[in-house]
């Protein structure tokens, strides 16, 4: 455990002070992509991985965080940065009305109707124009900072993250927590001990969609453009998905991991070898499948040993 | 005041009766067990009475509570624990963990919680294997895990479904020695459902009902069931 | 950790030297993806001018160009901007190629303040926002509005325009220029049709076009689409007075070649043709032939200009400070191949717009007059008289054009055709699904991808060893038989007894691995195909069927048989329906269930292949993403018909196809594929045993 708080130290300073380790723009665009889909993974990994609801669909949750900063952009005078409440509590609703639909579906149904829903919210921005602008998309003028410096960017983006994570080692230590981790193992058996499956499954969708939604008008207000291809691609849910299985589901260091390996791999994979970036993921998958259950991370674990945890969250 | 009645139950799957007309009360106290050979209706009545299924017809009262209606995690609030006759222990988490989630069912603290089924995890003897990973146990560990887990929710009556099936001698003995004890030092009642009349099930029964195609067509104590010829019929078949 | 500092001390000043004897400039454009065609026509155009520019040198040094692909993404675009503006020895950029790519990249280059100059995107939003740093070279959307406003009532005298496009920055554009400009001049809009990019079918598309009565159709798509919309428009039998277009897909060489001879008369807009008459354009597409074998199009020469015009500025600005330059790019005039060249006060090249018409296999410039080669053939002769009038050899009847109103029984008669047809295909690639999932309850989220091997697989058939599609079910089905049991013994076995998520994640992870070795060996191009018989249409009534699309669903529905008498009549299909029904039950009558289990994958794989196959001769074409789509409309053909049941999946096939006919139609097009969703939710939540409300065989 000791060892643990030290990584965790020198990592926090490391994060603390990285804009200024690694000066470069783009470098510092990395990192800022890396932190996103950290929250993105740990966002969802609140849902898939602890109650073990596999959504194929989260791209859906973001791109209703990022089209609420287009709008808002767009049609008012305030600034795009209120999406950051906004969106979430629109979002809200939403998983609530998509949960009720598809938490009465088990297993592959469910991951099924989560596709369907992320496909139809990407064709309803795609074609409510007078809303979202279609194709066309958003361009949305930067406010608050209007420099060309990354910083502000990273260090709102890095409180996400931490936020996210801190959400998700909080739940994992509590009732929620070993309520929806009952809930991925058997639902029957969650309900024979006193368990509302279906709430505590909404409880999660909520808040994993809503930090889902800060993530995506966060990427909007840094990204400056929103369109329908950007935001709301089946590709996205995919990829948020891969990193959190491939790091290891249902543990909080998981789709840290994840993310940090998927993002900085594909970024240089990208200018050669971009298919075969996301060749050797699909590959991985396969094997982390097969061969390793509980992920890289699981794998990291049993090779060193690290710190000897009363019980491993096995993916279910 | 009885603590579970049952009156008139009646369960219809499409053109299948699967319980029918079944009335009986289990007082504070008592250990009950109800026998039948396979497909007797044991498992639709627990699956009735926890919630699981709907009755098609009939009563089901507990505590003063009418249960009919209710989702089964209600029914677990409300006071009825259950175990399962294919046993689902919680797999990724450990045995002292899968205690602590049935634990939270009465308190929303954790500490609170985890004081919760270190009593348990001791009163079922489970110590020991406090950290080992719920997965890996064998079938009579799993089931006394099963049985401490519904303990740990606080219930007032317990539902074992099958509880003796898969244990050898040794772990019948122990497993009836638990519900002995459940009764006896905790005051939890217990309706265990049973294929075979066993001798030692029979030496912890107050009373025995035997279901045979839904219906009931035994009950008594234990001596008296056992000589039964229309039970002894049942199970022998004509 | 470490392998984060490494990597970012690497990136952050890469390349950086040697910047004493040249002049650098970021080139981006879409070197991968989707685009890559028209990149690659944008590269030889850089190629080109340096080239000339290589004899003389700017100030004294050589001038060098560092590429980037955006590989047809918006962000990977806009990053790319990040990451050049960046060095200090870029002195300006330019690209992207598609509007959507280079919309948001100006965006971020204005905000860094390097120039930034667009060949090729006409999105009017460009030069909207009031950028400082932004030139575009080619002509805008809205100039391609009012040329072809004006070419339709001035000449082909049509007044009632149908409008289809492709939902994207570029399509929306366009539409939306012609849109707002066809009133003003006397147009009235029927019919104004926005598409999902990458669609496979068109036909309810088109049926609603032709409904509307139109006079004249202006398509907006690129390269693929462009081929499949003048072959379905020839099934239909759609006759306008004259098919328009927005240039793109319309304008590319390629497009002559794929569409054949459907391409004949279609009329585009465009930006320039090898003929055109300014100064030294011909020599210049003469050079280009020989030097790069291919036939240029203006997507070259916008790239060419740009080039030409960034070495013009700077040797006048006599600098290579980025404001200097961008200063000097905005005085510039200069006489070229593109016309002449200036930059009004938004940075908008005047640029003007040609229209031309492919006569004889050729692009042909045909207005305005001073521009014009040849008059306009006008007005169309319909899709039948062609055939008719090439046997006795006129090129082109000038019958009186009566916009053909369809009936309202033929229109529906129509719609229902197009839907049986297709919900035939969507129905085989159910039960492939369906009796996978019957035994094994294997969720196969690898379907999709299944289907697009079996394309491919008939692609190279035909393309290599002259096979036909039809025939090479022969070959096709029996390879992916194997394959199929292959991949159950090695990935599938292991995770039956597995949770359903592992199933579902590994059948996934199969799907990108499919994915993305197509993409490496044959990457996203789309291979098109086609067969003698291709746009042979049965006409009865007024409604018009595509022969091989009703061969295909005579096949489809011979194999959905075949299957269903395979389960009921022979031994080993009543050890898989009775392993459905009972895995263990099964086992303990002697049946090997595991043989059982590699049977029924390596059907269900057979049948996915089948469905690539009998795709290819129907739409003529395939790309990597191809099958993608068809994974979640299988899912819901199963779900519609019941899990397990093969004559539901027939029945739930053909359900599809006619909702989604007949809601593209009536309802609206750009929410067709919403409509598989919609009914796949309701059928979940209210009926999960299917419309059939059985789950077996």
């Amino acid at each position: 455990m000791k060892r643990a708080k030290i990584y965790l130290s020198v990592l926090s300073l490391f994060l603390i002070a990285a804009p200024f380790l690694f000066e470069a723009r783009y470098s510092q665009h990395v990192l800022i992509l890396v932190l996103l889909y950290v929250a993105l993974g740990s966002a969802w990994n609140i849902l898939g991985g602890f109650a073990g609801q596999l959504s194929l669909g989260h791209a859906a949750f973001f791109g209703i965080g990022a089209y609420t900063a287009a709008v808002i952009a767009s049609k008012t005078t305030l600034s795009p940065w209120w999406a950051m409440a906004a969106g979430p509590l629109l979002v809200l609703p939403i998983a609530l009305l998509v949960g009720w639909i598809c938490f009465r579906l088990r297993g592959p149904y469910f991951t099924l109707a989560t596709i369907a829903v992320g496909e139809v919210m990407r064709l309803v921005a795609l074609n409510w124009s007078d809303l979202t602008g279609g194709a066309v998309g958003v361009v949305i003028r930067p406010s608050i900072f209007s420099g060309t410096s990354k910083v502000p960017y990273y260090y709102i983006v890095l409180f996400i993250a931490a936020v996210t994570i801190a959400l998700c080692h909080g739940i994992s230590r509590r009732k929620l927590g070993y309520y929806l981790m009952a809930i991925r193992e058997d639902e029957e058996t969650a309900e024979s001990i006193g368990i509302d499956t279906t709430k505590y499954k909404l409880i999660a969708l909520a808040i994993s969609a809503s930090l889902t939604a800060i993530a995506g008008a966060f990427y909007a207000n840094y990204f400056l453009f929103v369109d329908p291809t950007i935001v709301l691609p089946l590709a996205l849910s995919v990829e948020i998905v891969l990193m959190a299985i491939i790091g290891g589901l249902g543990t909080v260091p998981g789709p840290v991991l994840g993310a940090v390996l998927l993002k900085l791999s594909s970024e240089v994979f990208r200018n050669e070898f971009a298919q075969a970036n996301l060749l050797i993921y699909g590959a991985l998958l396969v094997i982390v499948i097969l061969f390793m259950p509980d992920g890289l991370i699981g794998g990291f674990r049993r090779l060193f040993r690290l710190g000897t945890r009363k019980s491993q969250r096995v993916s279910a | 005041m009885f603590l579970l009645e049952v009156k008139d139950l009646t369960k219809r799957f499409g053109g299948l009766v699967a319980v029918d007309s079944l009335s009986f009360t289990v007082s504070a106290g008592e250990t009950v067990s109800i026998i039948g050979p396979n497909g007797a209706g044991k498992t639709t009545v627990f699956n009735l009475i926890t919630g699981f299924y709907q009755p098609t017809r009939g009563e089901i009262n507990f505590d003063g509570l009418n249960l009919v209606g209710s989702k089964p995690h209600r029914t677990a609030l409300f006071g009825v624990g259950r175990t399962f006759q294919l046993v689902k222990p919680l797999r990724g988490l450990s045995v002292f963990e899968n205690i602590l989630v049935g634990a939270f069912a009465r308190t929303g603290d954790r500490s609170e919680a985890r004081r919760i089924a270190q009593d348990v995890i001791e009163f079922t003897d489970l110590s020991a294997l406090g950290d080992a990973l719920a997965d890996g146990l064998p079938i009579g560990m799993r089931k006394r895990l099963e049985l401490a887990r519904s303990l740990a929710t606080g219930p007032k009556l317990i539902l074992l479904d099958e509880v003796m099936s898969g244990l050898n001698p040794t772990e019948s003995k122990e497993a009836v020695e638990l519900i002995r004890r459940l009764r006896d030092e905790r005051g939890i009642s217990a309706v265990a459902g049973v294929e075979h009349v066993m001798q030692v099930v029979m030496s912890i029964s107050d009373r025995v009902i035997v279901l045979n195609h839904g219906r009931k067509i035994a009950e008594g104590s234990p001596s008296q069931v056992v000589g039964n010829p229309d039970v002894i019929e049942a199970y022998l078949g004509k | 950790m470490i392998s984060i500092c490494a990597f970012a001390a690497g990136c952050s000043h890469e390349g950086e030297q040697g910047a004493e004897n040249s002049i650098r400039v970021g080139i981006i454009t879409s070197l991968t993806g989707a685009e890559a065609r028209f990149g690659l026509a944008q590269k030889y155009g850089y190629q080109m001018a340096l080239d000339e520019i290589e004899a003389r040198g700017v100030l004294g040094k050589r001038l060098e160009l560092v590429y980037q692909d955006d590989t047809s993404k918006p962000e990977v675009a806009s990053l790319t901007v990040e990451k050049l503006s960046d060095r200090n020895d870029i002195v300006a950029l330019m690209g992207a190629y598609s509007s959507s790519a280079t919309f948001p990249a100006a965006a971020v280059a204005d905000r860094y303040h390097i120039p930034f100059i667009c060949p090729s995107a006409t999105t009017d939003e460009i030069t909207r926002q009031g950028y400082q740093w932004v030139f575009r070279v080619c002509a805008s959307a809205s100039d391609y509005g009012r040329t072809l406003v004006e070419f339709l009532t001035k000449v082909a005298d049509a007044h009632k325009l149908a409008v289809v496009y492709e939902n994207t920055q570029f399509g929306s554009s366009v539409a939306r220029a012609a849109l707002e400009q066809a009133p003003r001049a006397g147009i009235e809009i029927v019919a104004y049709e926005a598409y999902d990019q990458g669609g496979t079918d068109f036909t309810p598309l088109l049926t609603r076009v032709k409904s509307a009565g139109p006079d004249a159709v202006l398509f907006v798509s690129y390269l693929a689409d462009a081929t499949l919309l003048m072959r379905q428009s020839k099934e239909i039998d759609l006759n306008p007075k004259v098919f328009t277009a927005g240039g793109a897909g319309f304008s590319l060489p390629d497009f002559l070649k794929g569409a054949g001879d459907t391409a004949e008369y279609t009329i585009s807009v465009t930006q320039w043709t090898p003929d055109a008459k300014w100064t030294g354009s011909r020599d210049w597409a003469d050079t280009f032939r020989t030097r790069f074998n291919y036939e240029p199009s203006y997507h070259s020469v916008q790239a060419y200009m740009s080039l030409m015009i960034l070495a013009d500025a700077i040797e006048r600005a006599g600098s290579t400070e980025r404001i200097a330059v961008r200063d000097a790019i905005r005085t510039s005039k200069l006489d070229s191949i593109f016309g002449p060249i200036h930059f009004n006060e938004v940075g908008q090249n005047e640029h003007q717009v040609a229209i031309t018409q492919v006569l004889n296999g050729k692009f042909t410039t045909i207005w305005p007059p001073s521009a014009a080669i040849s008059p306009p053939v006008l007005p169309t002769p319909p899709w039948r008289a062609r055939s008719a009038a090439a046997e006795s050899g006129s090129t082109g009847a000038h019958e009186a054009h009566i916009a053909a109103l369809v009936s309202g029984s033929e229109k529906l008669l129509q719609t229902m055709a197009s839907g049986l047809l297709t919900g035939g295909i969507y129905a085989l690639i159910g039960i492939g699904l369906t009796i996978i999932f019957g035994v094994m309850r294997v969720v196969n989220f690898a379907h999709g991808a299944l289907v697009m091997v079996g394309m491919y697989a008939t692609y190279f058939l035909f393309t290599y060893s002259h096979i036909d599609p039809f025939l090479s079910l022969v070959v096709v089905m029996p390879g992916m038989f194997v394959a199929g049991v292959i991949l159950h013994k090695t990935l599938i076995a292991p995770v039956l007894r597995a949770p359903e998520l592992n199933q579902i994640l590994l059948t996934e992870g199969i799907s990108i691995v499919l994915i993305n070795t197509a993409l490496l060996l044959f990457t996203s191009n789309y291979l098109t195909m086609t067969t003698s018989y291709a746009g042979a249409t049965f006409h009865l009534g007024g409604v018009s069927v595509s022969k091989p699309q009703m061969a295909a669903f005579a096949i489809a529905v011979v194999i959905t048989a075949a299957v269903y008498v395979f389960l009921v009549r022979t031994g080993t299909g009543r050890q898989i329906r009775a392993a459905s029904q009972d895995a263990e039950a099964a086992c303990l009558l002697g049946i090997n269930i595991k043989r059982v289990q590699a049977l029924t994958f390596g059907l269900g794989v057979a049948a996915a292949g089948a469905a690539g196959s009998l795709l290819m001769p129907i739409y003529y074409r395939v790309e990597p993403n191809a099958g993608s789509p068809f994974t979640l409309k299988a899912f819901v053909v199963v779900v519609l018909g019941g899990m397990g049941s093969v004559t539901g999946a027939l029945v739930g096939g053909i359900v599809l196809g006619l909702a989604e006919s007949l809601g593209a139609v009536y309802v609206a097009t750009g929410y067709k594929d919403v409509i598989g969703f919609v009914i796949f939710l309701l059928v979940l939540t209210l009926k999960p045993s299917g419309l059939l409300g059985r789950s077996k065989v």
